[in-house]
């Protein structure tokens, strides 16, 4: 009897839920494209509403008798008593709604063609067409090529450096000069990539940048940084290490606070030298941040830059090296207007990520025995 | 305990503080050139190309973008949404984590699922775009820039999991005292986690000051564009905003032409934008640094 509640819900939402999807595929689907309700609802209104009855009874019997609960006490008094707290997460959960699982059925567009005047719903079905489109051009190849390929070699080339820069950090004497060296190397990490790319045209542009001026005062070729398609991937490592590295110090000089000083006295007293203390105490201190943290990145290692790549990319770049599927998403979506084709590519990019997000948080589990989720 | 040190080691102190004073250079050099060059008048721009100070500092480049309609119109657009955004976001963010804090409350569960699924699956930028510009038809108003983003949900499990480590005993004796749970949350609760939530708050309004996307996508008119978006446009394209075309013809009292510094402009707008936040980071860093640590969750 405590359980048949359970049984008698899930009825009442199955009927609910095939109702609707028997009036969407008569009404909307199958080439009917309108709601036409005196022709395709009268049976799934008539269902929809015994599944509604039903659901109300059955969740009026749960409120109400306290038969059906496990303390005896009705629901209903729990609620009441709750009411407040209930109020407190409205709003919260009303956004999430809102913004975050209202969109989701826009996934369909993926395989739909869409057409303005239809809208995503009533738009004609075309199966994978779009993915189709997309992976039978050359272009594909190039878009998956180079995200793979920026994400890969970014985490190689960036993912050191704040551990290099944290073990240095720890090696100053002065704990004064440690805190300013901190306070600055923090700063970049909060300009956005637009001003930073600001900051590298006042630097690096062919005519009025300060380098570039320089060079041509000594009677040299400027240096075309901002525009060279070869230049670009150099150009993505570097201006990520002069934001990125010294905010990515924190989570490592975090740890290192934590090792016990008398182990570096001990080891001393041993003849240990400073590099071998650095190599025998403090990098097995931070040995675990380390492999959390790289598991965390490889987990977006698709499409993590894109505000980067945004900002950073030119007329030169942005249809070769510097096109990656977020990017082209947004040309072809946004700019162009194919949303059918750029959801397509989203919900195959979307794939991929969770597959990543997954896996990598199933290694931090293993790891660490809890995950971040 | 007192330690001798080897030669070796007294090079590489002074090796490791030369190399961080040079760090320091190449992260400090870049704004300081950036605020040199917009100091700078057009003729000595032209003629110096490395200027560390410039002869005559001249302050044309702010009076002109201070005297256009745009710089002043999206200064304000940046902290309009910046500051409805931080206060709506981290309200309601640590009142669905204080709901959601407590096991007891039936559907905790469910509604703590319902969170943790928007990190794993959204509709995509192409899908979003369309309910928030089509469906909700908030394109070209202002909640399209700050709503979409108010909950974030790595703020609320920080949130969440610093609401949960409080001392159960204090709720305990005001709602033995007569204490509803609103009166419990804002009498007792918010009083106790000003610092936690002020270091969210911190990253919150970093995070909308800097954001330009999705006024690139939902803003039509040119004059809700927020400042972070004018720049890009004016800077990263290259395309002069409407509202400076002006600058050419401009003259001063007597008639004479006046050649403005172009770069010292653009850059100008660009140490208008970050202006607020280096004079603030000071005295706020070390709270930015703690909300990495807090909840051991990249920031």
């Amino acid at each position: 009897m405590r359980k048949a509640w359970k049984s008698v819900a899930a009825l009442s939402i199955l009927m609910i839920i095939s109702g609707a999807a028997w009036y969407i595929t008569r009404a909307g689907v199958i080439g009917n494209k309108d709601w036409d309700f005196a022709a395709y609802g009268r049976g799934p209104a008539l269902l929809i509403t015994a599944g509604a009855a039903l659901l109300i009874a059955n969740v009026a019997a749960y409120f109400f008798l306290p038969s059906l609960r496990t303390y005896g006490r009705p629901l209903w008094l729990d609620l009441k008593r709750d009411r407040y707290m209930y109020l407190l997460i409205l709003p919260g959960i009303l956004v999430v709604f809102l913004f975050s699982y209202l969109p989701m059925y826009g996934v369909i567009l993926a395989f739909k063609e869409y057409k303005i005047k239809s809208g995503i719903v009533f738009s004609q079905w075309v199966g994978l067409q779009n993915f189709n489109r997309f992976f039978g051009r050359s272009v594909s190849r190039q878009v998956i090529g180079n995200t793979l390929f920026i994400g890969v070699t970014q985490l190689l080339v960036t993912f050191p450096v704040p551990i290099i820069l944290a073990l240095l950090l720890n090696e100053l004497r002065s704990h004064k000069y440690r805190r300013v060296i901190q306070s600055v190397i923090y700063l970049p990490h909060f300009i956005s990539w637009v001003i930073v790319y600001t900051l590298l045209f006042s630097l690096f542009s062919m005519t009025s940048g300060m380098v570039s001026k320089m060079l041509v005062s000594m009677g040299l070729q400027p240096l075309n940084v901002l525009t060279n398609p070869n230049g670009f991937y150099g150009l993505l490592y570097m201006s990520s290490i002069w934001k990125e590295a010294g905010w990515g110090t924190i989570i490592f000089m975090a740890a290192i606070t934590g090792v016990d000083q008398q182990m570096y006295e001990a080891s001393y007293l041993d003849g240990a030298n400073r590099f071998q203390q650095c190599v025998h105490i403090t990098l097995p201190a931070i040995a675990f941040s380390i492999t959390t943290m790289l598991i965390l990145n490889v987990g977006s290692v698709m499409g993590a830059n894109f505000d980067q790549i945004m900002n950073l990319r030119t007329d030169a770049t942005k249809t070769t090296v510097a096109q990656v599927i977020d990017t082209y998403i947004y040309d072809m979506g946004v700019e162009k207007g194919q949303y059918d084709l750029s959801t397509a590519i989203g919900l195959f990019q979307q794939v991929i990520n969770c597959i990543l997000l997954f896996a990598s948080n199933m290694v931090v589990q293993r790891t660490s025995g809890e995950g971040f989720f | 305990m007192k330690i001798k040190h080897s030669f070796g080691e007294r090079l590489f102190d002074w090796l490791n503080v030369a190399f961080f004073l040079l760090t320091t250079v190449l992260i400090l050099f870049p704004f300081y050139n950036m605020i040199v060059i917009t100091l700078t008048s057009n003729a000595e721009f032209m003629r110096r190309p490395f200027i560390l100070f410039p002869e005559q500092p001249t302050l044309e480049a702010y009076r002109y973008i201070f005297s256009t309609a745009l710089i002043p119109r999206a200064y304000m657009i940046t902290i309009t949404v910046t500051v409805c955004g931080t206060i709506l976001s981290t309200l309601i963010t640590s009142m669905l984590a204080y709901g959601l804090s407590k096991r007891a409350l039936h559907g905790q569960k469910f509604f703590m699922v319902y969170l943790l699924i928007t990190m794993f699956f959204s509709g995509g930028l192409i899908p979003s775009y369309y309910n928030i510009s089509k469906t909700l038809n908030l394109g070209n108003t202002l909640f399209a820039l700050f709503l979409p983003g108010t909950v974030n949900v790595f703020n609320f499990v920080i949130i969440r999991s610093f609401f949960m480590q409080l001392p159960a005993s204090m709720e305990e004796s005001a709602r033995i005292d007569g204490a509803n749970d609103l009166q419990i949350l804002f009498r007792i609760i918010y009083p106790l986690s000003i610092a936690t939530l002020a270091t969210i708050a911190l990253f919150v309004a970093v995070g909308l000051w800097n954001s330009w996307f999705s006024a690139q996508l939902y803003m039509r008119s040119e004059r809700l564009y927020p400042l972070q978006l004018v720049i890009r446009n004016y800077v990263v394209r290259n395309a002069k905003p409407a509202d400076m075309q002006n600058m050419e013809g401009l003259r001063d009292a007597s008639g004479m032409r006046i050649y403005l510094n172009d770069s010292g402009v653009k850059l100008a707008c660009a140490v208008v934008s970050a202006v607020p936040l280096l004079l603030i980071y000071p005295f706020i860093q070390r709270y930015f640094e703690k909300g990495v640590t807090i909840g051991a969750i990249k920031g």
